[in-house]
């Protein structure tokens, strides 16, 4: 493939993901709204199917494009009012949407693989094998020009059609507009038309007054009578009634208070996250720099050099008060609105629902809260084992449910609110909550408690996010799928996040995610180990205790201190990655340790380091091949004075190393012994 | 030779002037993302041909078509428009009201080539 087409493959690819975005958005409308919905709502669905079938066709994806293909008649059957607003319906065109957003990702990556089309077009060729109405045409009721009446489009016949029927009065609206503007201007007409009624063509005309502008005639469907169109369209606009009003039909199109999607009004532009990552990483090198400047503006304290010092960190500061507002513009950049998240995963969820035969409201909001646009897309996975979760063994059917003296309705909520640094993410259900006792019985089968070990709800929580654990009677179609909310999880923890349950008396569970918005810059912890420089991030960091020899105890061969009411496995970081040390205190009775607590999973662990210098911002980078299959290792990262130190992955280092450790160390005493 | 491609898909518009600019040297396009734009750039330049999409936002390409063949120096301007095969009803509409030529989405290079050739030739 020549570089050439390899671009236009890109921008094809990226435009299609576009449309699949927007299709997802007023897909979720159509579904919240039913028949009611804005008839622009199902053209903008057939525009975007349509588009999507010309790129796909373009880039030779003939399994896209023929599916694209059979759903573009099914909505053209919809919009033209031959197929009505069913679930059926919504269901078919939400499995297409999840069909195409896979084939749109196997033209990325070619080792996805394909999905099969071949039920979805079955389903569609049998909705739409309904029959046809045939009726009178109504056009014929009314006087439309004739150029006017020959540049109509299928559909905008439609919908004149549907105005016609539904009563409404036609009108012919001219205006003439000066050649500079003329285009604000329509669309602000436009709009105020849209308002009170359908717009249903526009057609431009040479300047009918002989000026130097441009004239356009808009056939226009209303409720209004032609006075009060008067008044609306302004006093440049002629007016011409296309037909006499019926005076006993309360006419009117249904038409809901909304504002118009301008969308060919927005100024943006599109840019590849990978663009933004690096003026991300640059920025974030800057800010390493100036780190050093006011490093170096430090050592310069003697007498005679003071003033130079001063100057030189004042400078930096204000260096740092630009940088800092840079970060946050580049940041700001990354962010997108939740509600991307939402609809994607409310479509799903409903359709859910229905499929598990449960009556469940899906509630979202707080839907502006932005997060960083990766953050976004990693977090669709998790949150949609949640949401299965909560609708499957959660929410009770609804004859459970009307014997529990519930409403038969369940609700399930996702709630998203900034808090900081932080967003949080609440996915409520009010379904049966959390049963220590059911969780318990699980558990003993597993030999995870003992017979009459009693469970608090809390370590009842703590075992859920246990691996493979699953509370389900049986495995069913829905949840059974080999995942669990370990990892879950470890997804969040991905993103440098936390996720808890806070299960209520009153019923039902509640899930908190808090994510930190963007991961590009991190507050780290900077510690000393063997001489040796570390970060920690501190999303990983539970807690920093100091501890001396005699608080490190040997439980079952491995070394362990007493943290409150547990005893916390230690692992020395300086075991963990195998390095000597190289001025090690001898005497280690008297030593002392920072000790890191950190959890993965339901297990704490404490990592111990020499020193713990001070908590600054990092901006992690990539670590090479060699490295980056070493466990425990997150990137590296520069600290300043041209420092390059390792990011310690918390987690995966524990995980690794707690038994490896207790092994390198007894070697290493061995070795010293030699 | 200036032609003048009206579409509203980005990478849609990018693709056809890529091809026609690749494909002919003598070729220059004017690119519009939408009817309006269409219409605001037409007094500024001196088109030889016009490919139009028939979908699109504010005007749809079948008034463009119609305002462009009632025009008194439009109207000799030829057009091709360029639509899917589904939308065969609005391409015998647009050749109805004077549309010489037609593209059918999915294309080959060359088809939109012998078909812009040919397009061009109606003029000379």
């Amino acid at each position: 493939m020549s570089r050439q087409d390899e671009r236009a493959r890109q921008e094809f690819t990226t435009e299609a993901e576009e449309l699949l975005d927007s299709l997802a958005r007023d897909l979720t409308e159509l579904e919240a709204k039913g028949s009611s919905v804005r008839p622009d709502v199902i053209n903008n669905i057939f525009r975007e199917v349509h588009s999507l079938k010309g790129l796909a066709g373009m880039l030779g994806f003939t399994d896209v494009a023929e599916l694209a293909h059979v759903l573009e008649d099914l909505l053209d059957s919809l919009r033209m009012g031959r197929v009505a607003v069913t679930p059926e319906l919504t269901d078919i065109l939400s499995d297409s949407h999840e069909t195409l957003t896979r084939y749109v990702g196997a033209m990325q990556d070619e080792g996805l693989a394909l999905p099969d089309a071949e039920p979805l077009l079955h389903r569609i060729q049998k909705i739409m094998q309904a029959p046809a109405q045939p009726d009178l045409d109504p056009i014929e009721e009314i006087d439309v020009e004739e150029q006017t009446r020959r540049s109509l489009t299928e559909y905008e016949e439609h919908r004149l059609r549907e105005n016609i029927r539904s009563g409404a009065n036609i009108y012919s609206v001219s205006v003439t507009y000066d050649f500079s503007n003329f285009d604000d201007r329509l669309r602000a007409l436009t709009a105020e038309l849209n308002d009170s009624g359908e717009v249903i063509s526009t057609l431009p005309a040479m300047d009918i007054t002989g000026g130097g502008g441009i004239s356009f005639r808009l056939l226009y469907g209303t409720s209004l009578a032609e006075a009060e169109l008067a008044t609306r369209a302004g006093s440049d606009a002629a007016i011409k009634s296309l037909r006499k009003p019926r005076p006993e039909v309360p006419a009117g199109v249904p038409i809901e208070e909304e504002e118009l999607s301008l969308r060919s009004m927005s100024s943006t532009v599109r840019v590849d996250i990978s663009k933004l990552d690096h003026v991300m990483n640059i920025v974030g090198e800057l800010i390493v720099e100036r780190t050093r400047m006011e490093m170096i503006a430090r050592s310069l304290q003697s007498t005679e050099t003071r003033p130079v010092a001063r100057e030189l960190m004042r400078v930096s500061r204000s260096l740092g008060r630009k940088l800092e507002e840079l970060q946050k513009s580049v940041i700001d950049t990354r962010l997108v609105p939740i509600s991307q998240l939402y609809a994607r995963v409310s479509r799903a969820a409903r359709k859910l629902a229905r499929e598990l035969g449960k009556e469940v409201e899906i509630v979202t909001r707080g839907s502006e809260t932005e997060l960083d646009k990766l953050t976004v897309e990693e977090l669709a996975d998790p949150l949609m084992h949640l949401i299965r979760n909560a609708l499957d063994h959660g929410i009770e059917t609804p004859e459970e449910r009307r014997g529990a003296g519930k409403p038969e309705r369940g609700n399930l909520t996702m709630e998203a609110y900034q808090k900081g640094s932080s967003v949080v993410l609440d996915i409520r259900d009010d379904g049966r909550g959390i049963d220590p006792s059911r969780v318990r019985k699980r558990a003993v089968q597993r030999g995870l408690v003992g017979q009459d070990e009693q469970l608090s709800v809390e370590r009842a929580v703590e075992l859920l996010f246990m691996p493979g654990f699953s509370t389900a009677e049986q495995i069913s179609e829905i949840s059974g799928r080999g995942v669990g909310l370990d990892v879950v999880r470890n997804n969040i923890h991905d993103l440098k996040g936390t996720i808890e349950v806070i299960s209520g008396d009153s019923g039902g569970t509640t899930f908190r995610i808090v994510l930190p918005i963007t991961l590009a810059i991190l507050q780290a912890l900077i510690v000393r180990s063997s001489s040796e420089n570390y970060a920690f991030p501190l999303t990983s960091v539970d807690e920093l205790v100091r501890i001396g020899a005699r608080d490190i105890r040997t439980v079952e061969g491995r070394e362990v201190f007493f943290l409150r009411d547990d005893n916390v496995p230690l692992l020395r970081l300086s075991d963990a990655f195998g390095i000597e040390g190289a001025g090690e205190v001898r005497d280690e009775a008297s030593r002392r340790w920072f000790v890191v607590v950190t959890s993965s999973g339901d297990r704490k662990a404490g990592i111990m380091v020499d020193e713990v210098l001070r908590q600054q911002e990092i901006v992690i980078k990539p670590v090479g091949e060699r490295l980056r299959s070493i466990a425990g290792i997150a990137g590296a990262t520069e600290i300043g004075e041209s420092e390059v130190i390792l990011v310690v992955d918390a987690a995966s280092l524990v995980g690794a190393f707690g038994d490896r450790a207790r092994g390198l160390r007894r070697q290493s005493r061995i070795g010293g012994a030699a | 030779m200036k032609i003048l491609v009206v579409e509203d898909s980005t990478s849609m518009r990018a693709y056809l002037t890529t091809m026609i600019e690749g494909g002919d040297d003598g070729l220059e396009i004017v690119e519009a993302g939408s009817g309006f734009e269409a219409l605001k750039v037409l007094p500024h330049h001196t088109f030889q041909a016009i490919l139009t999409d028939i979908n699109m936002p504010d005007i749809n390409g079948l008034e463009l078509v119609s305002f462009l063949k009632n025009h008194p120096v439009y109207r000799s301007i030829p057009i091709m428009v360029i639509s899917t095969e589904s939308s065969e009803e609005d391409r015998k509409r647009a050749a109805a009201l004077g549309a010489e030529e037609y593209l059918v989405k999915p294309f080959e290079v060359s088809d939109l080539l012998s078909r812009l050739q040919r397009l061009l030739g109606v003029q000379s």
